[in-house]
């Protein structure tokens, strides 16, 4: 397989590249943890490229390598069954609709443009914020855990990164609409 | 907004009535599920951002100790100059606004970018005295030494004794890492690279590109001449006479004179060694050597093909080179070939009666042309002067098939156990990769290697054994 169809490979290899973001993205609401999601992808990757024969152009790309992460995820899901679903079947149904409905061939580039701003709004954020978004995305460690270090309830933590991340995301927007671009 | 309640999803804390609310809320239409989308897609950006910041933030570091090359260090220090320049007087005198102007491609940015990307680019190396210092242009690693190469992002590349490899500064000041496996063999484990920006590895066969994996690259610059990679995680493309083949985990390729590169993937079960290390995949068949290609290449290569697996072995019994570090006294005529079941190149090497040193090692490296079956018996010396074979079972999963292989087996003296006798651990690897380790109550006083396979070939059979270990190895830490 490897190299019966170089050409169909490097097209789904940078097509899946391109989209890289955008399903990580998709990948992360399904399951909530972000090395999980990584490597859903990463699978979905080598699946990709497998079945490469089966890729229509015609049918759409993105749509076409969501498939996999979805199915990876389905699969990463049953492995993890108590951690990964999402028990409410309502709730699971709506935030997959949401993220199949939303998270399109657009969102990498969106997600590229905000990031390099990001960058910068994250540097100028105070130390001690900075290092409890750290802690949390980075250590993975949980509101409850931090709490104590932190000197205050898990809930008020909780509502200390949720206005962190208000404040980078308008961070964010002023950037882009200095820049002139489309938010 | 109820970034909040989306955040609470994530992190798996909602109640009852907060995921009653979260439904309500999405049932509202396309404006909540796209804020939600929207959400999900700033959570992983804010992930990659910091994930990048903290790779990022030990060049910083780094950067007063480093002593770059000539053409590297000027750069950094005219670029420097013009940082401190823009970040003294513009930055920090600046309105928001204006200041989130500057941070768009300029020349402030570029300069940033230049002394940032370089020593990002280049690698740090542990010296003699255990100090990190810059890596050299050219490194040499010596025959039982071994090196770490580590980048800033957190990429190491652990080089094995008697790799060869050069770092190209042409690329490092761009902030590109690219390097030349020149001969010799390296364990990888990289960082995720930006997707502009791979870790670009050449060999005197091929090119790899490398966007965050672990991987072990093998060049064996002697006849048959290749380069052997083998992917532990991520996705590795490898280009080969201008085709390229990715490589994804729990496969492996070759390329060379000699042989084709063929990748073929296949799903199978994890495989979780008893005494950790490395998970590997099911591989049925990762690799087909074009064998008609091989033995018109080199007549030697697949030889035991055409003369049968005795008078190959034979053969390679004879041509087993003399070794200087060859302490332990093995003789190549101890290498029985026994009747091939089945027309399989079954063979055994028995060691006789080893000294035993607080390290010991033996090492082969083989050839098969099917998945290799491997088991050691161990002839074991007890405190009461009792022997007891031990042995290892292969793990079916590693499929070397068409290229070679090193196959090792170690053993240290860690200490003593409560009665005062000596406690040893053991590790076994395949090409670098730990496969086993454990401990072991005696030392062996003989060794048995079982080597089963359709057409295996050996060549380097070695022992060594010393009063202590000469270095350690790159597996121990993990």
């Amino acid at each position: 397989m490897g190299d019966t169809h170089p050409s169909r490979h490097d097209a789904l290899l940078r097509l899946t590249l391109q989209h890289q973001a955008a399903l990580k993205a998709y990948a992360y609401g399904l399951l909530r943890d972000w090395h999980l999601a990584e490597d859903a992808v990463q699978e979905a990757a080598v699946a990709v490229i497998a079945r490469a024969d089966e890729y229509d152009p015609a049918k759409g790309g993105y749509e076409w390598v969501r498939r996999f992460v979805y199915y990876k995820v389905r699969e990463l899901q049953a492995g993890r069954r108590r951690t990964l679903y999402v028990e409410d079947e309502e709730l699971a149904a709506l935030v997959h609709q949401s993220l199949d409905e939303q998270i399109d061939s657009a969102s990498s580039e969106r997600m590229r443009r905000r990031e390099a701003i990001l960058h910068e709004c994250v540097s100028r954020l105070r130390s001690a914020h900075r290092r409890l978004l750290e802690d949390f995305y980075l250590r993975r460690e949980s509101c409850e855990a931090m709490a104590p270090r932190v000197g205050v309830r898990a809930d008020s933590l909780r509502m200390r990164l949720s206005r962190l991340r208000q404040l980078l995301r308008d961070c964010v927007e002023r950037g882009l609409a200095i820049e002139g671009g489309p938010q | 907004m109820k970034g909040l309640l989306f955040a609470k999803y994530l992190d798996g804390s909602l109640s009852k009535e907060e995921a009653a609310e979260l439904k309500a809320y999405l049932s509202t239409g396309d404006a909540a599920r796209r804020e939600f989308a929207a959400f999900c897609e700033d959570e992983v950006s804010l992930f990659n951002v910091l994930m990048q910041r903290s790779h990022a933030e030990p060049t910083a570091a780094d950067r007063g100790v480093l002593r770059l090359p000539w053409r590297a260090a000027r750069w950094s220090v005219a670029a420097a100059a013009t940082v401190a320049l823009a970040v003294g007087l513009g930055w920090w005198l600046a309105p928001d606004a204006e200041r989130m102007q500057a941070t768009q491609p300029g020349v402030a940015d570029a300069a940033t970018n230049g002394a940032a990307s370089l020593a990002e680019a280049w690698p740090l190396v542990t010296g003699g005295d255990g100090a990190l210092k810059q890596a050299p242009n050219l490194l040499d690693v010596g025959e039982t030494a071994e090196s770490t190469l580590r980048y800033a992002d957190g990429t190491r590349i652990t080089c094995r004794g008697g790799t060869s490899l050069r770092i190209d500064d042409n690329a490092a000041s761009n902030g590109i890492k690219h390097l030349t496996l020149l001969a010799g063999a390296l364990f990888a484990e990289t960082s995720r690279q930006l997707e502009d920006r791979p870790l670009r590895i050449t060999t005197p066969h091929a090119e790899l590109a490398v966007l965050g994996t672990k991987f072990s690259l093998t060049v064996t610059p002697s006849q048959p001449s290749y380069t052997r990679l083998s992917v532990v995680q991520g996705l590795v493309r490898l280009t080969y006479n201008g085709e390229s083949h990715d490589v994804g985990a729990g496969q492996a390729t070759a390329a060379g004179p000699t042989v084709t590169p063929k990748v073929t993937v296949s799903e199978g079960r994890e495989y979780s060694p008893r005494f950790g290390g490395v998970f590997f995949r099911d591989i049925m068949s990762i690799y087909e050597s074009n064998r008609s290609k091989a033995n018109r290449g080199d007549p030697d290569l697949f030889a035991l093909d055409r003369l049968g697996p005795d008078a190959s072995l034979r053969r390679v019994t004879a041509e087993l080179p003399p070794r200087a570090h060859n302490k332990g006294g093995l003789d190549a005529s101890e290498l029985i070939p026994p009747a091939p079941p089945h027309g399989t190149g079954v063979w055994e090497w028995t060691s006789g009666e080893l000294p035993s040193g607080e390290y010991n090692r033996w090492t082969a490296v083989l050839f098969p042309e099917g998945p290799l079956q491997l088991s050691l018996n161990k002839a074991v010396k007890s405190p009461q002067n009792r022997r007891y074979p031990a042995y290892f079972s292969p793990p079916p999963m590693l499929d070397f098939t068409g290229t070679w292989v090193t196959f090792t087996y170690e053993l240290l003296k860690v200490g003593n156990q409560p009665d005062g006798t000596p406690l040893w651990e053991f590790c076994i690897l395949l090409d670098g990769i730990p496969i086993s380790r454990g401990w072991e109550r005696d030392p062996p006083s003989a060794c048995r290697f079982t080597l089963a396979g359709r057409a295996v070939y050996c060549r380097d059979l070695v022992f060594e054994c010393g009063a202590a270990a000469p270095r350690k190895q790159p597996h121990a830490s993990k």
